[in-house]
């Protein structure tokens, strides 16, 4: 957390409405785009920017600075976003789970992908696919991709965000690589079953 | 040439995945490079790996806060703008 960071948060807690409203402009956008992500819908996206500040005014009190506010803001979020996908769908880990428990494409041929496949993204199959494969990834998978694979947080950071442990955010991540990557391999016809 | 990480490798699927991640130690790197050099399988499955992340990147970069949205967060937290 940065000098001015910290300054605006001591602020905050004495009742500075400017530097309050200024930690919630800085943080706003990426606790919005963190909440679209995760559940593919602007409108509750926006419920979880509300719940998420709502949370943080109540509790800047009591916020000590040991994770940086970012941290604290991608837990919060994350957590608001689960407890809404979990709510409407009434899915447990253990369900979601078993939903990336298949084989993939074992006993096919493996295929070098096209060579132009970086200039394929405004493809729009190719975007189509990839949208629809990171809905489909079950939640619990989607998060850490989305953390670490999407924004760029390290291991331990996604860790302390959703509250797990570094391993467990490890096997998260290879589960949903191995899923969005078989999901596009399909798609681009990179995988032949042998007879 | 048959797709065997999966089923046969589990061992080098998830050398792989430490591979593509931070903090991996010169050994591994090394022993996934060594395993890369006899195995083209596992060469093209990072390869396309690293290419689904990038895609997904390009394609997943959602840009749709706005204005309208701040100030419906300030008006609901009662905070003026």
């Amino acid at each position: 957390m940065n000098l001015e960071e910290k300054s605006l948060i001591k602020k905050a807690k004495l009742g500075d409405e400017s530097a309050l409203n200024l930690l919630i402009k800085n943080h706003a956008p990426v606790v919005f785009n963190t909440a679209l992500r995760i559940l593919q819908n602007e409108s509750e996206a926006e419920d979880v920017l509300q719940e998420t500040f709502i949370i943080f005014i109540k509790k800047i009190g009591s916020f000590e600075g040991r994770s940086s506010l970012a941290t604290w803001l991608y837990r919060v979020a994350t957590n608001v976003a689960i407890g809404k996908i979990r709510a409407k769908k009434k899915e447990g880990s253990i369900v979601e789970l078993d939903v990336l428990n298949h084989e993939p494409l074992t006993g096919h041929e493996l295929r070098s992908w096209p060579e132009e496949i970086e200039k394929m993204w405004k493809d729009e199959s190719i975007q189509s696919c990839l949208t629809e494969a990171l809905k489909e990834l079950p939640v619990i998978f989607r998060t850490v991709f989305i953390l670490r694979d999407l924004e760029g947080h390290s291991v331990e950071e996604t860790s302390k965000s959703l509250d797990i442990s570094p391993s467990n955010v490890k096997v998260r991540l290879m589960r949903a690589r191995l899923f969005l990557r078989d999901k596009m391999a399909h798609n681009l016809h990179c995988v032949e079953a042998i007879s | 040439m048959k797709y065997h990480l999966h089923k046969k490798s589990d061992r080098i699927v998830k050398l792989v995945h430490e591979y593509l991640g931070e903090n991996s130690h010169e050994e591994l790197l090394s022993e996934v490079a060594d395993h890369m050099t006899d195995c083209p399988e596992c060469y093209i499955y990072i390869d396309s790996v690293k290419q689904t992340i990038q895609l997904m990147r390009k394609v997943d970069s959602p840009n749709a806060y706005s204005k309208d949205i701040e100030h419906r967060l300030l008006k609901s937290l009662n905070i003026r703008k």
